[in-house]
């Protein structure tokens, strides 16, 4: 029982990760209807500039702090280049996006080495319930969980994010009543970049990270986010920690080698359930 | 006639290469070859079913193993190079049947979930070698003869690029793939004009990965050892990449976007291992020539550099062909979404006849000019149908509100404006 306590405990704080990617993913969808490929190279970026941060000596809450804002800058950049040409319609923005993942490597090899890269977290060992997990875990827990509400906070009641949700459930309106969508669409480039970089400082100490890991956290967090059909937070959230847990309990009991095979099959079977449920014509909605 | 002198030319000249070659570009020129022969897939799949697949690697790794594991275990080579495109073609179909209701980033994620996974299960297959690889693939004998130099190699990699370059012409000019590319446009139009859209779609889709299946069976004979991390995920993305610069959905383009990246790519490679460069430096290059060509090519000319070259050369096609070509594909490249159908009314009218034009063109250069002729006109008013579709009051609406998103709306409906005369006497002049 303790054991199964602490797969959940640890699952849940490595799901909160893909959360976090995730729901960057849906920031930046929602408004644009851009998928950004790109979302993975920010918690990579981020969490091998904290390394360099702590390194030098800065201290723990100010590297981490420093990484997600230069994590929000990479963003705006990204999305200059991917939604900057008016007129781009979002497949080539995705395509942009991935060329963008790809100059991210280049950049990380260049500053950092090929080489995986970790940091120390917050230390020590948690016993919850019978259960003894790394404090971090909890950490990771006590970080997303705020911020997600904070998230739906920001959306629901100030007029950024109101003006935000406006371009996201109908642009054309929203150009109408004269918010500028372009600028929101930068503005959720901006909060993608922050929220993908929250997730690599806060996991890294947990798992190492090296230049091309981006592929994997990119594709678990648009498993976490397709749950929710790419639109909404709270559900790749609940994605997000179905989908640690799912992956801890399947490596904890022994078959640990085939836990990206589950995630993967997960995510698919939902995006073909979703597919069949919404019809083979959905041209006018893209 | 030009065109067909071209065409002779490059034939010539890459049959005459390879002897002249020194053991190291050799390599090259095969690996090129390959690439070429996958691309051509990628190429179809992204211009002529508008999807994009991130996991084309895949099809080529199932290929490569597919010969591989039937060399390892006795079979006739030659028979496991046949083989390697029938096994990718049929796991296409049973991969594409669920995952092709997907479209657009859904189904770019699929397909790269469907690599992640194949990479694992080989990773972990004692069967295929593990993460070791499988080694001691015998090389390829042809009718008893062994091939051991490469230049055999280059040979063979040559005539499966010749193969299947003219099997895309071929379905290019059918009448199923002129059904295709209205089915890319507007899937709605093209099923109500009796397409079997879901048909042909995974049709294309197996196709694609017969020629990937193909070219891994040649390199897993060339090599004589598979891993699984000679196909990464990164290998797929490259040929999106050759694809996308070559200029999607027409025959030379897989072949001048393969030799563009490649021969960039090594002449970035040898600066790059020139002494006192860091040692990292070849790999940054790389990935930096990807991204930057990549990035560069869909901003600056989405529709790759063969429609682009073509239209500064505009007396390379027929005389017919040509003056109708200029208007319409000016007007496609104004519009950034070339390969995607995910823009208004506008962008429909602008891809369809700028693939076309490319048709008009091929079929020039094999010279059935009767078939041409009528392939050409067939296109055209399936363009006109779809533009119609687009400006359709049912669809009016709903792709004035999301559709055009990224831009405005007024610029918009003013590019089609200007378009839609463009496109109909085009239509008129070629039915006449």
């Amino acid at each position: 029982m303790s054991d199964f306590l602490g797969y959940l405990l640890t699952g849940l704080g490595i799901g909160a990760g893909f959360a976090l990617v995730g729901s960057g993913l849906v920031a930046i969808y929602r408004v644009t209807g851009v998928v950004n490929f790109a979302q993975g190279a920010f918690a990579v970026l981020a969490a091998m500039l904290t390394s360099t941060l702590l390194t030098a000596g800065l201290p723990h809450v100010l590297s981490e702090l420093a990484a997600v804002a230069v994590a929000a800058v990479v963003g705006v950049l990204v999305g200059i280049v991917a939604i900057g040409k008016p007129g781009t319609d979002p497949g080539t923005s995705l395509i942009i996006t991935l060329g963008l993942g790809v100059f991210a490597y280049a950049v990380e090899i260049v500053l950092w080495g090929d080489q995986p890269r970790s940091f120390p977290g917050l230390p020590g060992v948690a016993t919850v319930g019978g259960a003894r997990i790394q404090a971090h875990y909890l950490l990771i827990l006590g970080v997303t969980v705020p911020v997600f509400l904070a998230l739906a906070a920001f959306f629901s009641r100030t007029d950024l994010g109101k003006a935000l949700s406006a371009c996201a459930s109908n642009r054309y309106a929203a150009r109408v009543v004269g918010i500028d969508v372009r600028r929101m669409g930068l503005l959720a480039f901006a909060l993608g970049g922050a929220l993908g970089g929250l997730a690599g400082v806060l996991t890294t100490p947990v798992q190492q990270v090296t230049f091309d890991s981006d592929v994997t956290l990119i594709v678990n967090g648009f498993a976490a986010a397709v749950l929710g059909g790419l639109t909404r937070p709270g559900v790749a959230l609940v994605g997000g920690l179905l989908l640690g847990v799912a992956q801890t309990l399947i490596a904890g009991y022994g078959w640990g080698a085939y836990q990206l095979e589950v995630a993967l099959l997960l995510m698919l079977t939902v995006m073909i359930v979703q597919a069949a449920r919404s019809g083979p014509v959905r041209e006018a909605a893209r | 006639m030009r065109k067909s002198l071209l065409l002779f030319a490059v034939a010539a000249i890459t049959l005459a290469l390879p002897p002249l070659l020194p053991e190291r570009q050799l390599s090259v020129y095969i690996l090129l070859g390959l690439a070429a022969t996958v691309t051509a897939g990628v190429s179809l799949l992204m211009g002529y079913a508008g999807q994009v697949s991130l996991g084309q690697a895949a099809f080529y790794a199932i290929g490569a193993y597919a010969a591989g594991l039937l060399a390892v275990h006795g079979a006739p080579s030659l028979i496991g190079l046949l083989l390697a495109p029938v096994a990718a073609a049929v796991a296409a179909v049973l991969l594409g049947a669920p995952l092709l209701r997907l479209r657009g980033h859904h189904l770019a994620f699929a397909t790269l979930a469907v690599q992640l996974i194949l990479l694992s299960l080989l990773g972990q297959g004692t069967w295929a070698g593990g993460a070791i690889g499988l080694q001691g693939i015998p090389r390829l004998s042809l009718f008893g003869a062994e091939l051991r130099d490469d230049i055999g190699y280059a040979y063979i990699v040559w005539a499966v690029l010749a193969v299947v370059l003219l099997i895309s012409r071929n379905v290019v000019a059918s009448r199923s793939g002129r059904a295709l590319r209205a089915a890319a446009t507007s899937e709605t139009a093209a099923a109500a004009s009796g397409v079997p859209v879901g048909g042909y779609r995974l049709a294309v889709f197996a196709l694609s990965a017969a020629f990937a299946g193909l070219a891994g069976g040649v390199y897993a004979f060339y090599l004589g050892y598979l891993a699984p991390g000679s196909f990464p995920v990164l290998l797929s993305i490259e040929f999106v990449v050759m694809a996308v610069v070559g200029g999607l959905g027409t025959i030379a383009g897989p072949l001048v976007g393969a030799a563009v990246i490649v021969l960039l790519v090594q002449l970035l490679n040898s600066l790059g291992t020139q002494p006192g460069m860091p040692s990292y430096a070849p790999s940054v290059l790389s990935y930096a020539v990807y991204a930057l060509l990549l990035i560069a090519a869909v901003r600056y000319m989405p529709q790759g550099i063969v429609p682009t070259v073509r239209r500064f050369f505009p007396r390379s096609s027929t005389a017919g062909a040509s003056s109708t070509t200029q208007p319409s594909s000016t007007a496609g490249s104004s519009s950034t979404d070339g390969p995607f159908r995910a823009g208004g009314s506008s962008s429909t009218a602008g891809f369809v006849p700028g693939g076309e034009s490319s048709v008009a063109g091929v079929s020039s250069t094999a010279g059935f000019v009767p078939g041409g002729e009528s392939s050409a006109a067939g296109t055209s008013s399936t363009a006109g149908l779809v533009s119609k579709d687009g400006s359709s009051p049912a669809a009016g609406p709903e792709s004035a509100d999301r559709g055009s998103s990224a831009g405005r709306p007024g610029v918009g409906k003013e590019r089609s404006s200007t378009e839609r005369p463009s496109s109909a006497p085009d239509s008129l002049e070629e039915r006449a």
